[in-house]
């Protein structure tokens, strides 16, 4: 009977167009724009070799010219691709946006720049330690004259590195965010089906609810085999956006696959169970019902980073407590975890957490919808 | 006009969800405004990078001295005295360096001894370049001294070193346009480009409800019985579509006016407006469309949010769309919005106003309104086959 019952829901649920649209397209098309409008993003912040000009009058004797052609940014990848041009040129160059800078002069080297920006900050500071060479050798010759014997001017032409990054860190992809709430966001998108769900079957929020009431099933029987019927539906969609986030577009979740998925399914029975509460205890008619639901989903998604990465950032420093009763947040978060965190602990707060608030909300729903009679609706 | 009156009644009931849209746009528009940094100045700055610095050495003259050479290039963020909270602050880029100095780095530094400082960054970002050279100028710089002057005490040193680095190249701006007209249009830019995901969004709720309401067959042949022509039915409907779209662009040129820090109206503020009006008649004509195809409402709310998302998203209304791939680009170039981004990317930086300058301009413009028309015959054709199947 029960199976029965679950089959019949899960037909039902299946030709409701609107809610598939919902649960299954709308975040695969949003994924793919979030794929196209942000994979860029973060070689944009990946150095290239900055385009200069330079017009040296000396061209015999040219130091300067030299220690540009010179310089690496790392191995292997020059720091500047120059053009050679009078002052003219140059300035119609960087007019036209064709270089970042030029150069006049290579005794007393001037900086000519469009504007200020951190590719403009590098030149100068580069020119800046060229001359400042000059300086260092200055100072010291004057306290210890014997130094140019001892290869002072090697010394100050080498360039030794002082720092290493540490090893082992994951690469502190920010794109990611997007991507991880998206599916944080799908699997919350869950407690539209638990409020239908509700809605289905309390007498007092429809037709069908009322003819349920009179039939001889049991309430709880038939609330508990709708709310699988949903919760297998829903899964389903999130499988789906996963394979295609994970197949598809390539995002790195990490390697723990199987938490990703423990994470997803917690996260749809907690949305399931916060639809079902929220319909339940909130006495209004069913569109202002619909129209909170909608602002506590948008709202969680925003605040965990959705729309605006750095949002989830702000809200943990600033109101850290929201970020850990926003269920939203809690689901990038541990996925968050998984990807940038070598250890379990905060993985496991937040899905301790997840799993509280299922249960709580799952509490709240069955207090509220059972033994509930009507004498007359 | 009871047909033109009749419009607005029904678009009443649409109005809070715009409005809400309106609002949370308006909104979204301050808060990423107040981040939007114009970079007009005619006046060079440093490009400084936020960081933060783990010391876990002792407090010291050298350390003083290195951190004060460092700060030219860098923004000292205080964080949190934990490593999540510095990696998590990298992961957002709240710093996007951080600096560990180990315990003991001065005493063996001074000492010639090998040392070195652990760095936590963005891989092969150019922030992370700028910050590298900073440091390892300072310290190259002191390790010459040392070397040289083996008895210099950390005082000494310091003095030496920040004087030989205060020597600086001399940087000067050169560009045709020295005005800070460009904050203005940045402005502008980022308004009218988010614009175009608003635009759309509202006029599909707006205009396809109302029109999905008058495409009722029941509605349609109540229609076709009264003494009012049909032709006049439709003229007032144009008219009320027109000034809808009309009062809604009047309503986000004035927010936008407003929210602009430079309350300025140059020429080059006007080309943006007609922008957005062509664009406007785009979407006004593709929502017709829209309303007298849909079927039902629900389908109308899908759609918006589809279409008018995926239009912002490719076409570069929300990034920038020298950030996206070219065959992204190759595809948005099929659709109104890619053209109507980037004459508003176009007007932004024009400098002068000469026929060649705005002849590319008016082209964009003028590919929108092919979109239009494309658009209209369209939605005109499925409009007299509807009418043929209403008997």
């Amino acid at each position: 009977m029960s199976f029965l019952l679950y089959k019949a829901r899960l037909k039902c649920l299946l030709h409701n167009k609107e809610n598939m649209f919902w649960c299954y397209l709308f975040p695969i098309m949003l994924a793919t724009c979030f794929y196209f409008a942000f994979s860029n993003l973060v070689i944009e912040e990946e150095f290239a070799t900055i385009k200069i000009a330079y017009d040296n009058e000396d061209t015999e004797n040219d130091a300067l010219k030299e220690a540009i052609n010179q310089a690496e940014m790392t191995e292997g990848t020059s720091m500047f691709a120059v053009t050679y041009c009078d002052k003219e040129e140059a300035n119609k160059l960087l007019n036209s946006g064709e270089i970042d800078a030029y150069i006049v002069g290579s005794n007393n080297p001037e900086l000519f720049v469009m504007r200020s920006g951190l590719n403009e900050t590098i030149i100068k500071a580069f020119l800046d330690s060229y001359r400042q060479m000059s300086a260092t050798v200055e100072t010291i010759l004057k306290n210890n004259p014997e130094a140019m014997n001892n290869g002072l001017l090697e010394d100050v032409m080498q360039y030794e590195s002082f720092v290493y990054e540490e090893k082992g860190k994951k690469n502190p992809d920010i794109v990611l965010v997007y991507f991880y709430s998206l599916l944080a966001f799908t699997c919350i998108f869950a407690s539209n089906w638990g409020f239908d769900e509700v809605i289905c079957i309390q007498a007092d929020q429809s037709f069908r609810g009322a003819r349920i009431n009179v039939s001889p099933i049991h309430k709880m029987k038939l609330f508990l085999c709708n709310m699988t019927a949903a919760f297998t539906v829903h899964s389903g969609s999130i499988i789906l956006l996963f394979g295609y986030l994970f197949f598809a577009l390539k995002v790195d979740f990490g390697d723990n696959l199987g938490y990703i998925f423990i994470t997803c399914l917690i996260g749809s029975l907690t949305g399931l169970t916060l639809g079902a509460a929220v319909c339940v205890w909130l006495k209004f008619k069913r569109e202002v019902k619909e129209a909170i639901l909608l602002i506590v989903l948008m709202g969680g998604a925003f605040l965990s980073g959705m729309m605006m990465v750095q949002m989830k950032y702000i809200v943990a420093d600033k109101i850290p407590l929201l970020r850990y009763i926003n269920p939203v947040n809690l689901i990038t978060d541990a996925f968050y975890s998984l990807y940038y965190y070598e250890t379990y602990d905060r993985y496991l707060l937040n899905i301790s957490i997840l799993g509280g608030l299922a249960i709580l909300f799952g509490i709240l729903s069955y207090i509220g919808i059972r033994r509930r009679d009507y004498a007359s609706i | 006009m009871q047909a033109f009156k009749a419009y607005f009644r029904i678009l009443k009931k649409q109005l809070p969800a715009i409005l809400i849209y309106c609002a949370l746009f308006v909104g979204i528009t301050a808060i990423s405004a107040s981040n939007q940094k114009g970079n007009g100045s005619v006046q060079f700055n440093l490009t400084k990078v936020p960081i933060a610095i783990d010391n876990n050495d002792t407090e010291n003259e050298f350390i003083e001295g290195f951190l004060q050479y460092v700060e030219k290039y860098a923004d000292f963020v205080e964080l949190k005295d934990s490593d999540e909270a510095r990696s998590d602050a990298l992961f957002f880029r709240e710093v996007e360096y951080i600096i560990t100095i180990p315990e003991g780095f001065t005493e063996e530094f001074l000492a010639g001894g090998e040392v070195s400082l652990m760095k936590q960054s963005i891989p092969d970002s150019t922030v992370a370049i700028s910050v590298d050279r900073a440091v390892n100028n300072y310290l190259n710089t002191a390790q010459t001294y040392l070397k040289y002057m083996p008895e210099i005490s950390e005082k000494e040193l310091n003095k030496f070193v920040l004087q030989n680095l205060s020597n600086e190249t001399k940087v000067s701006i050169d560009r045709y346009q020295k005005e800070e007209k460009e904050n203005t249009n940045s402005y502008y830019q980022f308004f009218f480009n988010t614009l175009a995901y608003v635009i759309v969004c509202c006029f599909i709720i707006g205009v396809s409800t109302v029109m999905l309401s008058f495409s009722n067959i029941d509605i349609r042949r109540r229609n076709l019985v009264t003494p009012i022509s049909n032709r006049k039915i439709n003229l007032q409907l144009i008219l009320a579509n027109f000034i809808f779209v009309m009062g809604f662009l009047l309503l986000f040129l004035f927010a936008g006016y407003l929210s602009n820090p430079d309350k300025g109206i140059n020429t080059n503020t006007i080309l943006f407006w007609v922008n957005i009006f062509t664009f406007a008649l785009t979407v006004l004509s593709l929502s017709y469309l829209i309303g007298i195809t849909v079927k039902s409402k629900k389908a109308i709310s899908a759609l918006s949010t589809s279409v008018s998302l995926g239009l912002a998203f490719i076409s570069g209304a929300f990034v920038p769309q020298e950030f996206l791939g070219e065959s992204v680009l190759k595809v948005a170039s099929f659709t109104p919005t890619y053209w109507y981004v980037r004459a508003n990317d176009a007007i932004a930086a024009l400098t002068s106003f000469r026929w060649d300058d705005i002849y590319e301009i008016l082209g964009f413009m003028a590919i929108q309104i092919g979109f239009a028309a494309a658009i209209i015959s369209i939605a005109l054709v499925v409009s007299k086959r509807k009418s043929q199947q209403a008997y």
